[in-house]
């Protein structure tokens, strides 16, 4: 017998059942939302805390420097309209009118004042973008005039990626002072901005998600059409795969280099390659008298050039290059790549590949049995950077140098690092100016606490290569310059302050209907972005 | 009763599990995490039977070089030692307990059989993290040495499992207090403890075994997990939990053996474990005799 309550029930359920139905077509009646997914997240919204590519790339949609990067990268005015050196060792940078943070504040010379001294403070690790700036004073509201401790030519490419941020807003919320990313300080300023670009932070979930939406008001113009962006990190290579493949996310980077064919044969996807600018090396604490986190309670190997070129010569990179990167790479013996100004490829040779060679050296340096070193690494941060260790750390191995690998997430790796908690350890650079000296007074200047050689974590130390940085930064012919450039490296290189690995290659992944600019640099802009 | 067939089966293979994990130093080519030994030439070969493959490393070697199937031998040792110890820990200190409860009753017997019924409110998986989370704020070494890794985990697997032997000792030794030869026992003058682990004891280690039979496959499961999970035995240490973790990676790149192999391996192991588990359990168990 037919139930009486059933058929109005029934109607119910249908009607309950339809309603989760996914409706075809309304993604395309929505605002275009961009999806994008990277291998690990800006670690805070600060754009002075960390100088990390994806922090500044991501906080670089929310604030804007003086000056700015066109899509090949090429300098172009950025908050400043122009700028003109008006005596040897002074600046005068004429800002840009009607500019508005998003908060509506007005932008102004005092906000320069305040943010180039805010990435001059003690929490900053803009230190070294700033570090040849010794004063800064607004002419009037609209003008700043920078004056610097020795002639800067390049003083403008050093300040694109120093963004500004609004006097008003950062003391209102108890953010004057950048959050020290090395004591694990936070402020406001980790989580909310206020910035001048293009645009404006939603929700900022660390870890999880990140939104970005459309400034209505923005000064410039935005090519694209992207009107949200929803940011998420997703650290396992496969899940970030399989999420571009089902259409959960619009863009990833980076392509696992394993998965690159099977994207590429992909009907509705994309990959973009390019080759970036970001070279990858070893460090070695040079500095301390023992080394720590070994198995030597009384020396330091690697203060013996024989031992740091016996661990140079251990290093087989064509093989790393062949099976660890499947060829999306490149070998390096400078820490400065092609497409840097200062490059010279004929100083771009490697010590050979020769681990009979390695052995002998470490026996003459009094380590026939070899030793033991914790050797530290991320493994989120750059292309197949803990599967490189492994690789690295076996080669160490054959030739006596018994490595006990830590590979570890960049929100604990960076700060350990950056502690200089590290007897051998790997990182990236790619020099924010696109200009060799920045890789000079980062990594191989002794560290001087004001800036120099803040990025110099094994604290190597030549006075004739810092003399040499210090004439670079003021020399202002072109081939003269270069000339000392090329001895610099050339000194570094004898002297294997590094030890370089290679240049990797960006693979960018996309939904085919996905049109962005790739930039040498990984900065992703999201105003260059276009979803069909 | 499974079939003799199965049976046969699941013996054999359990064995050639066990001959492998004991002979492994001897008969694998190399230790998977000797870093000297290790060749990056030879990485990702597919098994035998695949382009490209080579005899010396018959199933095949993943990205670094390393011989999958000395990985299984030593990752199969490794899972068996920690699943004998976490089991042996806990039937011993799960009977003890049970035993300890039963005879003196009152409150510790209520003191013991809550902290279980709380325990078991939790799963097992979550427990063992738990411990060995607080084992690695504790003791920082955990995350690198393996030895300490491991006994970090035999003690978290352990101490998330004694529940079920300490209940079942209990309810058993319950039942055979009640008995004239316990009676008998106390007339002629025996102690508590005598009682309890002369003449209750091998009378309640039946359906103990039975468990342990069964919590031994559990426990190389656990272990596996965790491992997977990042939280179990340090990535240089030979596990095939940490295996299957590393291959899952390369799932939709075309080297399918570096995940399908030691899954097969754990799930065959597991199969047939339970399968003996199985067996043991229609001998041993009282109540089906």
């Amino acid at each position: 017998m037919k139930c009486a309550g059933a058929r109005p029930l029934a109607a119910l359920l249908l009607l309950a059942a339809l309603s989760f139905l996914p409706w075809a077509g309304a993604g395309e009646a929505q605002a275009r939302t961009l999806r994008v997914a990277d291998q690990g997240d800006a670690m805070s919204m600060d754009p002075h805390s960390l100088n990390d590519g994806l922090q500044l790339s991501l906080t670089g949609n929310i604030y804007e420097g003086l000056t700015a990067r066109g899509p090949t990268l090429e300098l172009v005015p950025g908050l400043a309209r122009s700028w003109r050196s008006t005596g040897p060792t002074t600046w005068r940078f004429e800002l840009r009118d009607e500019v508005r943070f998003h908060d509506g504040a007005p932008f102004s010379a005092d906000d320069v004042v305040f943010s180039l001294a805010r990435a001059a403070a003690p929490g900053s690790d803009m230190r070294a973008y700033v570090g040849l700036v010794s004063r800064v004073r607004a002419v009037d509201t609209l003008t700043v005039e920078i004056e610097t401790s020795q002639p800067a030519p390049i003083l403008p490419e050093m300040l694109s990626m120093v963004y500004m941020m609004n006097r008003r807003w950062c003391e209102t919320h108890g953010a004057e002072q950048p959050a020290d990313k090395r004591k694990g300080m936070e402020n406001a300023a980790s989580y909310r901005a206020n910035g001048t670009g293009p645009y404006r932070l939603g929700a900022r979930e660390p870890g999880v998600r990140t939104e970005f939406e459309r400034n209505p008001d923005y000064w410039g113009t935005i090519e694209g059409n992207v009107e949200r962006v929803e940011f998420t990190p997703i650290g396992n290579d496969a899940t970030r795969v399989a999420a571009l493949i089902s259409g959960e996310i619009d863009l990833m980077q980076p392509v696992p280099v394993r998965d690159i064919p099977r994207l590429e044969a992909a009907p509705r996807l994309r990959v973009r390659q390019g080759p970036e600018l970001r070279t990858i090396f070893l460090g070695m604490d040079i500095e301390s008298e023992t080394l720590r986190f070994s198995n030597l309670d009384d020396r330091n190997p690697f203060r013996d050039r024989r031992v740091r070129l016996a661990m140079y010569q251990a290093i087989d990179i064509d093989a790393i290059i062949e099976r660890i990167m499947r060829g999306a790479a490149k070998p390096a013996a400078l820490l400065v790549g092609p497409g840097v100004r200062g490059y010279d490829e004929t100083l771009d040779r490697r010590h050979p590949y020769d681990p009979e060679a390695a052995r002998r050296l470490l026996a003459e340096a009094g380590y026939p049995e070899g030793f033991e070193v914790r050797m530290d690494c991320p493994n989120d941060r750059y292309v197949n950077d803990a599967e490189t260790c492994q690789a690295i750390a076996a080669m160490f191995a054959r030739i006596g140098v018994r490595v006990r690998l830590d590979a570890q997430t960049r929100s604990v790796y960076f700060p350990k690092i950056l502690a200089r908690d590290t007897s051998l350890f790997m990182l990236g650079w790619t020099p924010a100016t696109y200009d060799a000296h920045n890789v000079l007074y980062n990594l191989m200047a002794t560290p001087d606490g004001s800036g120099q050689g803040q990025f110099n974590l094994g604290g190597y130390s030549n006075p004739r290569l810092d003399e040499l940085t210090r004439a670079i930064a003021s020399e202002t012919q072109d081939d003269r310059r270069q000339e000392l450039i090329a001895q610099a490296l050339r000194l570094h290189h004898e002297e294997i302050g590094h030890l370089p690995l290679h240049q990797q290659n960006l693979a960018w992944g996309m939904r085919g209907n996905v049109r962005m600019v790739l930039r040498a640099d990984n900065f992703n802009d999201f105003k260059w972005i276009s979803i069909d | 009763m499974p079939p003799v067939a199965t049976l046969a089966g699941a013996s054999t293979v359990l064995l050639l599990f066990i001959a492998g994990a004991v002979l492994a130093p001897w008969i694998a080519v190399h230790h998977p995490h000797e870093l000297a030994s290790l060749d990056l030439s030879q990485s990702l070969r597919p098994p035998v039977g695949f382009a490209g493959s080579d005899w010396r490393y018959p199933l095949g070697t993943d990205e670094q070089g390393r011989d999958i199937l000395s990985g299984l031998l030593y990752g199969i040792r490794s899972s068996l030692i920690v699943a004998l110890a976490a089991v042996g820990l806990a039937l011993v200190g799960g009977t003890a307990a049970g035993l300890v409860a039963a005879g003196r009753g009152g409150f510790i017997d209520a003191v013991l059989m809550r902290l279980g019924d709380i325990q078991l409110a939790f799963p097992a998986i979550l427990v063992a993290m738990l411990i060995d989370g607080v084992a690695r704020a504790v003791l920082p070494g955990v995350a690198q040495d393996g030895r300490l890794a491991t006994l970090v985990i035999i003690i978290a697997i352990a101490l998330a499992n004694w529940v079920a032997y300490a209940r079942v000792v209990r309810t058993a030794a319950c039942v055979e207090l009640r008995k004239d030869y316990v009676a008998a026992a106390r007339l002629a003058g025996a102690r508590r403890a005598r009682i309890m682990f002369a003449h209750i004891l091998p009378n309640v280690i039946g359906a103990t075994l039975v468990l342990a039979s069964i919590n031994f496959a559990t426990a190389i499961m656990t272990e596996a997990t965790l491992s997977f999970l990042g939280v179990g035995l340090p990535p240089n240490s030979p596990s095939l939990g940490t295996m299957v973790a590393i291959g899952y990676d390369f799932l939709f790149s075309g080297e399918w053996w570096l995940v399908v192999l030691p899954s097969l391996a754990l799930v065959a192991l597991c199969v047939s474990l339970n399968l003996l588990a199985d067996r043991l359990r229609d001998g041993l168990d009282p109540r089906l005799r």
